[in-house]
């Protein structure tokens, strides 16, 4: 498995790896009940410390993506159920309406912004929205 | 943990270390930085105990190493250039080893000599690349916790530096040991350590956690319609790195998030975040107008 990692970015590696593996479930690379690299080995391929590939891995964790399974390693979680967490959809709420304003004055249509986000979502999986609810 | 208390060296009449003191949690990877003859292997010398601090005291487990050598039976340390095992074939280094390491675990040491595909001859016959693999698989063999290394990839292609950190990691990984190494690959040290430990004329100037690093340092560029003003160019927490026409790139070190509202209050026609690496940092705490001593 390998990550897209940007030492020169001001996101943090551990958030890094948390954003990416969210992503490669998104997409389907990485399917429900699939087995991820030990830490041992995602930190020796990406040339990372092994702290930072274990406090991605508590993320992930933390928010239901993957789960541990003593002495078997991690897996992707078999149903990810979304957690309501009310501070993180407002940021996004916040981040959105940011993207719009921008998008106005750029003189992008509603149309034209509704067609991205439903091509982006469709990218990203939007199909398991069904199984999920 | 290595815990290192107020230890300051003279050598030959010159202060080499001036009151130098930090600890080293278990199982971290610390990257020692500074510019040449900052006094980096001075330090590592005097943490193993090859130099007595004339002040001070370094502890390993609150065991002093200084008047209670046993304990480095848990240290290994790597100098930068070993030509003094030379003349001896393989046989000969890990006999030298068991009697100096009791847990020092021959299996271990071949099956990783075998891994890396190195032959079982003299030494004089080994490229560096092969030494400095041989070092850091003599010194991970001998199961201590700390390893100190003093520029483990200087000089190395880029398929033996990644086979050398790539193992480190997996020790680290494998058995929560503490790695304390020095290097001038600062790309290297950014994904790699946990802390950083940046030393400038014989005294310590920042230590760092890696994430912590992100957040008390940002570099920006910024553009007003006349130019910087005054009274931001004055603040004490900026560092101009460049001025072209009316464009300023800076380093904001700490208080990040005040001095930006500060730069935005003065109307800036542009004003964006700008990738930062670690040596943008280390040039501007470090490098100064100082020759090379």
């Amino acid at each position: 498995m390998l990550l897209n990692l940007d030492p020169r970015s001001s996101t943090p590696i551990w958030e890094q790896v948390v954003h990416q593996i969210k992503e490669l479930i998104l997409k389907e690379v990485l399917l429900p009940e699939d087995k991820l690299p030990s830490v041992r080995e995602l930190a020796s391929n990406l040339l990372i410390n092994p702290n930072t590939v274990s406090k991605a891995y508590q993320e992930l964790e933390r928010q239901g993506i993957i789960e541990t399974l003593r002495g078997k390693g991690t897996f992707v979680a078999a149903n990810i159920t979304p957690k309501a967490d009310e501070k993180k959809a407002e940021a996004i709420r916040q981040s959105l309406k940011q993207l719009i304003i921008e998008a106005q004055y750029l003189g992008i249509d509603r149309e034209t912004f509704f067609l991205w986000v439903e091509k982006c979502m469709n990218e990203l999986g939007g199909t398991n929205d069904a199984e999920r609810e | 943990m290595l815990s290192v208390n107020n230890i300051r060296k003279s050598i030959e009449g010159k202060l080499i270390l001036d009151d130098i003191s930090f600890s080293l949690e278990k199982g971290k990877i610390a990257g020692l930085i500074g510019r040449n003859g900052v006094g980096k292997t001075t330090l590592l010398r005097t943490l193993v105990g090859i130099l007595d601090p004339d002040s001070g005291s370094v502890t390993y487990n609150n065991v002093n190493i200084h008047t209670h050598p046993e304990i480095k039976q848990k240290i290994a340390y790597v100098p930068d250039s070993t030509n003094l095992l030379r003349n001896y074939s393989i046989k000969e280094i890990v006999k030298l080893y068991e009697m100096i390491y009791n847990d020092f675990d021959t299996d271990y040491f071949y099956e990783l000599l075998n891994r890396f595909n190195l032959p079982d001859r003299k030494i004089r016959g080994f490229s560096k690349g092969m030494q400095a693999l041989l070092n850091m698989i003599l010194s991970f063999s001998t199961k201590a916790d700390l390893i100190i290394l003093d520029e483990p990839t200087n000089g190395l292609d880029p398929i033996i530096k990644r086979q050398i950190l790539q193992f480190l990691i997996e020790e680290v990984s494998e058995r929560d040991i503490t790695v304390l190494l020095s290097t001038h690959h600062l790309d290297e040290m950014e994904k790699i350590a946990d802390t950083v430990i940046m030393m400038k004329e014989a005294s310590i100037e920042s230590i760092t956690s890696m994430d912590e690093a992100k957040n008390s340092f940002k570099k920006i560029q910024v553009v007003y319609k006349h130019s910087l003003p005054e009274k931001l160019e004055d603040l004490s927490n900026i560092v101009i790195l460049n001025k072209t026409g009316r464009v300023t790139t800076l380093l904001i070190k700490g208080n990040v998030d005040e001095t930006m509202e500060r730069f935005k209050m003065e109307n800036p026609i542009l004003l964006e975040e700008l990738p930062m690496t670690l040596e943008d940092v280390f040039v501007t705490t470090l490098g100064g107008e100082h020759n090379v001593s």
